[in-house]
């Protein structure tokens, strides 16, 4: 039973590195959402892409909350504690990921079936006629540049954290970045007379979020459902993973060793054997291990 | 990003940017025509000096002169979805099915039916936005005197 109060002391620091960025990412999302909410106009591509900013809330907000349920300690309704929590927002995550990806797609695919030529007018300022498309640029450049330096920062973070939830919000910024330039390269194409261009870029661009998306839906559906424990980004058994049944099998030769993951820690059970007199699973030599609190439990079933 | 904005914002100082998709106001400046729709009854309307001020000023910057189609507001908006036409003039309410296909630029007039109120607009044809700049601008012009 992880009966732990708060996250392990070896990450609070690292933690509390992510709230404040992932706070910061909110920020910056909001004032995105507002700048692309006021010049999009008609366009269906500005639209699409303040969706998208909109669905980029999700994974910082669900980390936001999976980190506060996570340091709790358990309690009579929930023996295991709250690890798991961390995985219910990396499958929220996930889901808003694929949801970009294909809402990217659908959009450009019907832009491009219809042929559809989008109108930007104008508007007079101090007596000069200023294109639209000038304000959906500046919102566009704009909107590409809080998510690629964001982004960039969640990336270490997730891997000293093993957060799968800022890993996947990490790919999230980078679909709001590309979806940022795909947008810009779309007005501006628009501009040249190429009514296809924002189309066809928001087409390559989704399909890429896509497999991101379905990538890290496989993953959090695999922990869900006490998958083994997955390397970051990937599917395979993490080497973390593999160092711990290695060091578990040498001690134990003749029993099963079996793992899942629960957030970002790595439960052992080991099948076939009681736990030899004054075992502290603390002490066992794992070599390949160098981050202790990533292993949670080593349980026995004989 | 700075090396996507330095080939448009050279464009926009050459005065060729935005285009029109299908080259609109190319057309007219080579034909020296504007092909205009105007919606039956738009034209008996008490507001005609100001439909026909508005497309002297257009004719004036094109250096085009505007060929008059006068019919029913379907058949003319089809016409311009086509590209036979250039612009066409009429009323249209605010929640008009042709709001999509087309562009309704600001109105010349408006007057109340009802609760609600109808536009005597200026429509082009979707996309064409250097040709919507020129409406939009003449529009302005004529309605603020100048």
């Amino acid at each position: 039973m992880s009966e732990k109060r708060g996250h392990p002391a070896e990450i609070r620091q690292d933690i509390a590195a992510a709230v404040r960025l992932e706070w910061w990412n909110i920020g910056w999302s909001i004032s995105i959402i507002v700048a692309m909410g006021l010049a999009m106009g008609s366009s269906q591509a500005m639209k699409t892409a303040w969706v998208e900013d909109t669905l980029g809330l999700v994974p910082p907000i669900a980390f936001l909350i999976a980190v506060r349920y996570e340091a709790r300690p358990s309690n009579k309704r929930f023996h295991y504690g709250f690890d798991r929590v961390n995985g219910l927002g990396f499958l929220i995550a996930a889901v808003a990921l694929a949801a970009v990806g294909l809402l990217l797609l659908r959009d450009a695919m019907i832009a491009l079936a219809k042929a559809e030529h989008v109108t930007i007018g104008s508007t007079r300022i101090f007596g000069h006629d200023i294109w639209l498309g000038w304000f959906m640029l500046a919102a566009q450049a704009y909107a590409t540049i809080p998510p690629l330096i964001i982004g960039r920062k969640e990336l270490p973070l997730a891997e000293r954290l093993r957060d799968k939830l800022i890993h996947t919000d990490a790919l999230m910024n980078k679909a709001n970045w590309q979806t940022g330039v795909a947008g810009f390269l779309g007005v501006a194409g628009l501009g040249f007379g190429l009514w296809w261009a924002d189309s066809v870029a928001a087409a390559v661009i989704s399909l890429s979020i896509i497999w991101d998306g379905a990538k890290a839906l496989r993953v959090a559906t695999s922990e869900l459902v006490d998958g083994i424990p997955c390397a970051l980004g990937g599917s395979g058994l993490s080497e973390e993973a593999e160092a711990v049944e290695r060091a578990l099998r040498k001690r134990f030769p003749k029993c099963r060793v079996l793992m899942r993951e629960t957030g970002r820690y790595i439960r052992a059970e080991v099948v076939g054997a009681t736990p030899p007199r004054g075992f502290d699973p603390d002490k066992l030599d794992i070599p390949g291990l160098d981050d202790r609190w990533r292993l949670e439990t080593i349980a026995f079933r004989p | 990003m700075k090396y996507l904005l330095l080939p448009i914002m050279l464009l926009a100082g050459c005065g060729d940017y935005p285009r029109d998709i299908e080259g609109t106001l190319g057309r007219i400046e080579t034909r020296g025509t504007i092909a205009v729709g105007i919606i039956a009854g738009a034209g008996d309307h008490a507001d005609r000096p100001k439909i026909e001020a508005y497309l002297s000023r257009v004719a004036q910057a094109t250096r085009a002169q505007p060929r008059l189609i006068v019919d029913a507001a379907e058949p003319l908006l089809l016409r311009l979805e086509g590209g036979e036409l250039d612009l066409v003039i009429g009323e249209v309410a605010a929640d008009t099915p042709w709001k999509t296909d087309v562009a309704i630029l600001e109105p010349i007039t408006t007057r109340p039916i009802g609760d609600t109120d109808i536009s005597l607009s200026p429509i082009a044809r979707n996309g064409e936005n250097r040709w919507i700049m020129l409406l939009e601008r003449e529009l302005r012009d004529m309605q603020e005197g100048g």
